[in-house]
Formats: C-alpha cells, sequence, structure tokens
C-alpha cells in the first residue's frame, strides 16, 4: 500500500522532506533568512532516522563540512540565502573539481549584499552557474511549486550523486514562505540514484581503478573502504594525484567534468511545455513566474489568444536544443524574470539570427510578476 | 597496490620511507632540508606504533607546502581548500565516527584564513587530531609573512619587518577549548611520535603545534641559517614544559616551551550525537495540522477563488487563512496556496494572509483580485477594498473599520465583540473564519471545524468550536 500523504507545507519544509526521502543523512548550514527553516527542520528530523545536522560558524564550514561527510559516503546537502551562498562559491567549484556529490539550496532573496531577508528574486542565476572561479561545472535546477521543492530536491540530490557534481536548487523568499496543499509520495515509491562506484576491490585496486565511465564520470568509493583514495582540488588525474605541468592532461579533465554533463543532458534537463506548439507568442519562464506564466497564457487562450509557456526547471546546463526547438517560428518570445534580467540572455544567445524576437520582462523589487503584467506585455509588443 | 603500514616496523627512515610513502611520488615537492618530511615520517611511525587499521585512518589537509603530505600517504586523503581542513574533517568526522581522522594546517592556513574553524574545531570538542605546521612563514607563496612570525621577520610582504605581533597557536587552541594541546619542534622527531600517538589517542579534540624550519623562505631575508642550523637552534631553545613551570617569564624569553600544555577531557561531540539519536531514535516530530492519506475528490466545481484576509499583526489571520488552506486542500479535494505577510502593505503592523484555492493546479499563487476580502482594520479596509472583484464581497468587523460606499456587497460582522463575549478576544479570527465559510459557500463548516481543532493549543477546543458556530449563525442570508 502507498503511503502517500497529503498534507500543507511551505516550500521550505518541502526542501526538509526531499532531502530527507532522497536518503539525506548529514546537513551543515548557517543561519540566514529565508532559508532557516530549512535547517530547523533537518536539526529536528535528522537525529531522529540516524542522521547528523550541524550548525557551524559560518557558510565556508557548512560546504566544506558537507563534502568531507560526502567524501564518508553519505548524502550531504546544506541551504543558504544570498550572502551565504555568495561564501559558499570557492566550495562549490571545489564540489565540482572533486567530483564530490552535494547539494546546495539557495532561496533566493532580493538585492546585492543584505538586500531584503525575507523578500523573493531570481538574481542569483548567474551567480549559481558563474559564481565560483575556473569553468567549473554545475547542474541548477528551480523549482515553482511546494511540491516541486520536493520533487527536485530528491532531483538535485539524485543528479549530484549519479553525476558526482555539486547540485543547486534555487528557491526563493516567496516560495520558500508559501504554504501549499501537496501529496508526498511515498519515499519508499521513489527512484533513487546512487554514486558510481568501484567495480575492483580495494585489495585488487590497479591505476585503473578510478578511471571515468563512458559518461565520463568516473566511480567513487567511501573513505574508509581501503581504497586509498585522494580528493585533490588542485587539477588532477584520475588517481586524485596532481598534475602540474602536463597541460593535455589538464585539458583532457577539465574538459571532462563539462562533457559529462553535456552526455547527460537529457537526464538532466527538467522542463514543462503549455501549449507550445501551436503558441504565437511564447513565456520561458523558471521559479514560481513559471506557474504565473501558465496563469497568464491560460487566460490568454480564453480569450482566444494563442501563447504558450515552456517552463524550465533546469537552468545550467542550459537546454540550448529544448528552446531553440521551442522558439522556432514564434511572433516573440518573452523571459519574465524577477531580476533585472539573466535567462534572457542565453534565451537570445540560443535564438540569434532566427528572427524570433526576445523581449525581457523584469521586476525587481521583491514582489511576484502578475499573469496580467505578462499579457500587457505580449500586447505591448505585439503592436 | 595499498600499503599496510600497520606492518611497519619502528625501523630506520629509509625503509619507511620505501614501504609507506610510494616512490613514485618522490622526489616530494618540499626542498631539500625540509621539516615536512620529519613530521610526516612521527606521524607514520605513531600511526604504526599505535596499530592503527589503515583503511580507518583519512586524512585532511589544508593549502600549504604541508598539505601536500597526503597525496604521498597510503590513506584516504581529502585536499581541502586553504583554511577548510578543520571544517572539512569536522564534516567527515560527524558523518564517519569510525574513522580516525588526521588534520593537518599550516600556520597560515590554520590561523589566518582558517582562524574562525580553527577556535570553533577546538570549541566543539571533535575528536580530531590536528597537527599543525608552523613554519612562521607562508611558504607555498614564497615567504609572506603569516599570522605566527616574528616582530621584524623580513618577509616577502613586510620587507622593512613584521610589525603585527604573532599568534601562540597553542594558546588560542586552550583559550578557544581544546582538551589536548601540545607543541613540539621538528629536532624532537622520537618525542614527537610520542606526542602523536597520544594525540591519536585522545578521545575528543587534540592540537598538536610543531615548529618546523622553512631556512627557504624564512631564510630569504633573514639570517636564519641552514636547515641544520635552524633544527638545532630549536633545540638550544626548548624547554621542557614541567621545567618551564618552574622558570619566571623572563627566563623564559625566547625559550620553546615543549611538551604537553594542556590535558582535559570533555564530552565528544561525535559521541554526544550518537547518543542524541539513539534517545530519539523512536521519536518522530508531531505533525503540526491536519494530513491525510486519502486523496478527496471535490464535490463542486468553483473555479478559482482568492481569499485575503487582512488586520493587524495578532489577530490571528495567518492561522484564518492557513485553516481555509488546509481545509480546502486536505479535506475538500481543493487545491490550495496561503501567502503570508507579504505585499505591498501599508506601515504599521499590517498582517495579511492570501489564500488561493483552485479546481485544478493554483496558478499564479498570489492574489491580484480578492474575490473575498476580511478586513480587521481600517488601513487594511482602504488599501484592498477597491481591489476587490466586481462579483466578491467584504467581510469587515464594525469595531476597526468604518466602510465607505462600496460597489461590492459589504458585510459586518462584530467578530471581536462576539469574541469578547465569548471570553477571549483571541478567538475574534475564529469567528471570523465562520462567518466567511457561510458567506463563501465553497468548504464546509465541519471541514473548517475539523481543521481548527488540528491547529489550535489543547484545552481550547470548546472555545474554539463555539467561536466558530457563532461566526457561521452570524451570517443570516
Ligand atoms: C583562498 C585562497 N587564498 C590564497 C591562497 C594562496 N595560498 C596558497 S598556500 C598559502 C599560504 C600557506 O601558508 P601556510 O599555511 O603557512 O603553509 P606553508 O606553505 O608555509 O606550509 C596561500 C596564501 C589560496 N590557495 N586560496
Amino acid at each position: 500500500m502507498s503511503r502517500s500523504v497529503r498534507s500543507l507545507l511551505s516550500g521550505n519544509e518541502a526542501c526538509v522532506e526531499g532531502g530527507l526521502a532522497a536518503g539525506v543523512r548529514f546537513f551543515a548550514g548557517y543561519p540566514i533568512s529565508p532559508a532557516t527553516e530549512i535547517s530547523e527542520g533537518f536539526s529536528q528530523r535528522l537525529p531522529q532516522v540516524g542522521g547528523r545536522f550541524i550548525q557551524l560558524e559560518d557558510e565556508l564550514a557548512s560546504m566544506s563540512a558537507v563534502m568531507g561527510a560526502s567524501a564518508g559516503g553519505v548524502k550531504a546537502m546544506t541551504a543558504t540565502s544570498g550572502p551565504g551562498f555568495s561564501l559558499m562559491q570557492e566550495s562549490i567549484g571545489m564540489a565540482g573539481m572533486i567530483e564530490i556529490p552535494c547539494v546546495i539550496i539557495n532561496v533566493m532573496r532580493v538585492g546585492p549584499a543584505s538586500g531584503i531577508a525575507t523578500m523573493p528574486a531570481q538574481s542569483d542565476v548567474m551567480q549559481a552557474r558563474w559564481g565560483t572561479h575556473g569553468d567549473h561545472p554545475v547542474v541548477v535546477l528551480a523549482p515553482s511549486t511546494v511540491a516541486e521543492c520536493f520533487d527536485m530536491v530528491v532531483q538535485a540530490v539524485n543528479i549530484s550523486e549519479r553525476f558526482r557534481v555539486p547540485v543547486i536548487v534555487l528557491s526563493d523568499a516567496g516560495l520558500g514562505y508559501m504554504r501549499e496543499v501537496v501529496t508526498l509520495p511515498d519515499p519508499e515509491e521513489l527512484k533513487l540514484w546512487e554514486r558510481p562506484r568501484p567495480k575492483d576491490p580495494p585489495e585488487a585496486k590497479t591505476d585503473h581503478t578510478f578511471d571515468a565511465d563512458e559518461g565520463g564520470v568516473p566511480p567513487l568509493a567511501d573513505f574508509g573502504e581501503g581504497y586509498s583514495i585522494k580528493l585533490e582540488g588542485h587539477v588532477h588525474d584520475y588517481n586524485g594525484m596532481s598534475v602540474t605541468h602536463d597541460s593535455e592532461l589538464v585539458e583532457k579533465h577539465l574538459h571532462r567534468l563539462q562533457d559529462k554533463l553535456t552526455k547527460a543532458i537529457n537526464e538532466i534537463t527538467i522542463f514543462e511545455s503549455t501549449g507550445v506548439a501551436d503558441a504565437e507568442a511564447l513565456i520561458i519562464a523558471y521559479g514560481p513566474v513559471g506557474r504565473s506564466a501558465k496563469h497568464a497564457a491560460a487566460e490568454a487562450r480564453a480569450n482566444g489568444k494563442k501563447v504558450g509557456v515552456l517552463r524550465l526547471g533546469t537552468l545550467w546546463p542550459f537546454p540550448d536544443k529544448l528552446v531553440a526547438e521551442a522558439a522556432e517560428n514564434k511572433s516573440l518570445i518573452l523571459v519574465p524574470e524577477m531580476n533585472l534580467g539573466q535567462i534572457v540572455g542565453e534565451i537570445e544567445r540560443v535564438t540569434r539570427g532566427t528572427g524570433v524576437p526576445v523581449k525581457a520582462l523584469n521586476r525587481n523589487d521583491g514582489q511576484s510578476i502578475s499573469p496580467r503584467a505578462m499579457l500587457e506585455a505580449i500586447a505591448a509588443a505585439s503592436n | 597496490m595499498l600499503r599496510d603500514i600497520t606492518k611497519l616496523s619502528d625501523g630506520p627512515v629509509s625503509r619507511l620511507r620505501q614501504e609507506a610513502i610510494e616512490l613514485k611520488h618522490t622526489p616530494t615537492t618540499w626542498c631539500p632540508g625540509c621539516g615536512d618530511g620529519i613530521i610526516i615520517q612521527a606521524l607514520l611511525r605513531a600511526i604504526a606504533a599505535e596499530n592503527l587499521d589503515c583503511r580507518k585512518v583519512a586524512f585532511v589537509a589544508g593549502i600549504g607546502c604541508f598539505g601536500h603530505a597526503g597525496e604521498y600517504l597510503p590513506f584516504d586523503f581529502f585536499h581541502a581548500l586553504h583554511g577548510r581542513c578543520l571544517a572539512t574533517a569536522t564534516g567527515l568526522k560527524l558523518a564517519r565516527p569510525d574513522l580516525k581522522v588526521v588534520a593537518l594546517i599550516g600556520d597560515g592556513d590554520g590561523l589566518a584564513i582558517g582562524g574562525n574553524h580553527f577556535i570553533h574545531a577546538a570549541r566543539r570538542n571533535i575528536d580530531l587530531t590536528v597537527i599543525m605546521f608552523n613554519n612562521s612563514v607562508y611558504g607555498r607563496t614564497g615567504g609572506q609573512v603569516s599570522p605566527t612570525s616574528e616582530v621584524n621577520t623580513k618577509l616577502q610582504t613586510a620587507p622593512y619587518g613584521s610589525i603585527e605581533r604573532a599568534f601562540d597557536p597553542c594558546a588560542v587552541a586552550i583559550s578557544a577549548g581544546a582538551g589536548h594541546v601540545g607543541r613540539i619542534t621538528v629536532y624532537h622527531a622520537r618525542q614527537m611520535q610520542i606526542m602523536f600517538q597520544e594525540a591519536l589517542r585522545h578521545p575528543g579534540y587534540s592540537f598538536i603545534e610543531v615548529i618546523q624550519n622553512c631556512h627557504v623562505m624564512l631564510g630569504r631575508y633573514n639570517d636564519v641559517g641552514n636547515a641544520t642550523q635552524m633544527i638545532l637552534g630549536y633545540r638550544d631553545r626548548a624547554i621542557n614544559v614541567h621545567l618551564a613551570k618552574t622558570l619566571s617569564a623572563d627566563a623564559l624569553k625566547d625559550r620553546i616551551v615543549i611538551g604537553r600544555l594542556c590535558y582535559k577531557t570533555f564530552p565528544e561531540l561525535t559521541a554526544q550525537h550518537a547518543e542524541l539519536s539513539q534517545r530519539l531514535r523512536t521519536v518522530t516530530s508531531p505533525r503540526r495540522g491536519l494530513a491525510s492519506s486519502v486523496a478527496v475528490k471535490p464535490t463542486k466545481r468553483i473555479g478559482r477563488c482568492e481569499i485575503l484576509l487582512s488586520g493587524t499583526g495578532g489577530q490571528g489571520l495567518q492561522l484564518a487563512g492557513t485553516v481555509f488552506a488546509e481545509a480546502a486542500g486536505i479535506l475538500g479535494g481543493f487545491q490550495a496556496v496561503q501567502v503570508q505577510n507579504y505585499g505591498p502593505a501599508p506601515r504599521g503592523g499590517v498582517s495579511t494572509s492570501e489564500v488561493v484555492i483552485a479546481d485544478d493546479e493554483v496558478l499564479h499563487p498570489r492574489v491580484e483580485m480578492p474575490d473575498v476580502l476580511l478586513a480587521m482594520s481600517q488601513a487594511a479596509f482602504e488599501t484592498y477594498a477597491n481591489k476587490v472583484r466586481e462579483s466578491g464581497f467584504i467581510l469587515y468587523d464594525p469595531m476597526f473599520v468604518k466602510p465607505a460606499v462600496m460597489k461590492v456587497p459589504a458585510h459586518a460582522v462584530a467578530m471581536t465583540e462576539i469574541a469578547d463575549q465569548l471570553g477571549r478576544r483571541l478567538v475574534a479570527n475564529v469567528v471570523a473564519v465562520g462567518a466567511l465559510a457561510k458567506l463563501l459557500g465553497i468548504l464546509s463548516i465541519d471541514h473548517l471545524e475539523r481543521t481548527l481543532l488540528a491547529r489550535i493549543p489543547k484545552g481550547t477546543e470548546a472555545l474554539n468550536s463555539k467561536a466558530l458556530h457563532a461566526g457561521y449563525e452570524a451570517i443570516t442570508v
């Protein structure tokens, strides 16, 4: 019998449920609005299931501890908001470099520096991709509903484990605090992906035990199994030995980090398309703005106007092909974002030369973008 | 192949190096005469002498010359970011208390960029064996000033001699709460091994500072001599902690006090976590509010209904919103969203709760044009009354609201007065829920009552039920 449960949960609470259901048993964090409830939830629940929660001295420590725990073979995550997310950047690059699975939830707030702690924005989209140095690999997901907070945290853990890559979930203050009636699936019915393991036992370890598979993902053993594994933040070979003067090896390593995600693009890309095929105007949106866009499209359809929505669940790696195909022959693409214009640049890049006009609709005052504003923007552009 | 260093004898250094350090890693990154090798060899001897299972020994290091040690050794190794060794080690140890975690830090790595972790790891008393390679200089980056560089040392970034006073790492560790603290120098290789063994055995946070020569980087502009001269200098300056206790501060000037400086035991962090987990094994947190495993089908279709509850903080509008959302979503079979206290609110403690109920997905999650407005303050009325949809209505409390003439119906229910009569002004919100339920007609009063009773403090059930029904009865349309 299925043990799915229907209840009223906030986005932050759903993130906790998602993490637990995905098997996360380690959480390290530092309090910050509007993400604090995620830490609080884990602090209450993890000890009950034999997991470990620790509040550390800052976000630098939190991300480092998460990586340490993951090296021990325990699924690990953290949650923060803008200021803390900035502090985590160096470590996020580290996680990409040593290919250690971990999940970071950023419950976005509006504005730089301290901004406004309890007001939402989508202004960390580019930071999530490019916030740390060195062309690192990263996957970024953006949930739009409370139910999706659960689903995407599960998916984030899955992707992170399977492809050995840090996965960032971009929630926001609106979604984190919003409460919605959701039906959570029975955790036992969830499909969980595991990190690839070495085929050779520790005694039989060779120089090739940690070579990558066809997908470009090398196996990972836990600390304590006897493999004597090296997690090395410098550029390294499969055995974790740093390579300094071998440009060929350096290039091979850094390219593989990106290639493994390109190869997995179909498994990584989450999206929802609503009335895209016959639409004249297309709205491309993500996060809670994505659901408002669907609202706008439904209203437009009710009035005989063909508006479609491509809602991006995966923001990075950016789904070029998906967007290019959706954009074909549209008379207009509207990109509403709660920031000063970030993902719109990617859409312009992908549609360059096709003649399809791309129009940004931005709001960066902590308020959501209403369906009416989207419809007005479409009408204004069509005139 | 993994080598079993537990089989290593305490034999000649050359043999040790051959067996434990894979030869392909030599020459190491370290300069000839560097103290790093002496420290690592003492550590290997200590691990062997303690008979530790090398599969269960994990190394974590920060960034600096010393940090490369882990690459050469037959243990699991995490080469963490500059300064983050102790935070990384904390995560590893907490997740895997079965591992013996050895953390290698430098003076710059551990006390400058990683200073915050240095004090907090000590405070937490987590079972780590922490070894600081203190060469009083940033070696890796070519000889810049470090938090342990002595005043007047000439360095790449202190070309006129360093001005700032140096840290005493052991004093910092002790004052931060470390239980087991010791200092030694690279001259004292044998004693170092014994101190490492004690540190490995100590069931809590251990910190050993090793004073180490860097004749290359420190020696660049300072007359420190060659490696041998520097190391012999440590021999001459070292004084045992017991002897040091009998001497005056003056006599101890320029001396290096070596030995165990502090030994105390405190409850250990990972053990405390394990204990907590054991205690909570059979506990599950009580869920607030309703939860249901049965999917209910709504009895009618309502399209989309936007409810805005507004008044003053403390009037219980969030609870009212929650009750609507939960009753609609869990018992009524609709979809429901609640957004709290958010939006363009006028100043002055205004509290709003938005609820959107729909047959299918709630798309836009915000109330843009309320079908229903509950106004429990004049400010709420003035801000939101003119936004109500033409087909909608307003419910207000005449104790707080003097309504303007509106195009939409406005119903007055003396909710606060009714609550006062019931004996608790606090339940005015519940009276409002009852009245709204009647006016709205899409949620059953039964469902609302069940939801409400699952949310309120024990012992107030009768009062709340009464208030709910009083509100319901107050509407006579
Ligand atoms: C965030 C960051 N800042 C600066 C550096 C550059 N860096 C590498 S090692 C080092 C100093 C190491 O000094 P210490 O910890 O004393 O170790 P040593 O090299 O002397 O053994 C610095 C500043 C870095 N790797 N990362």
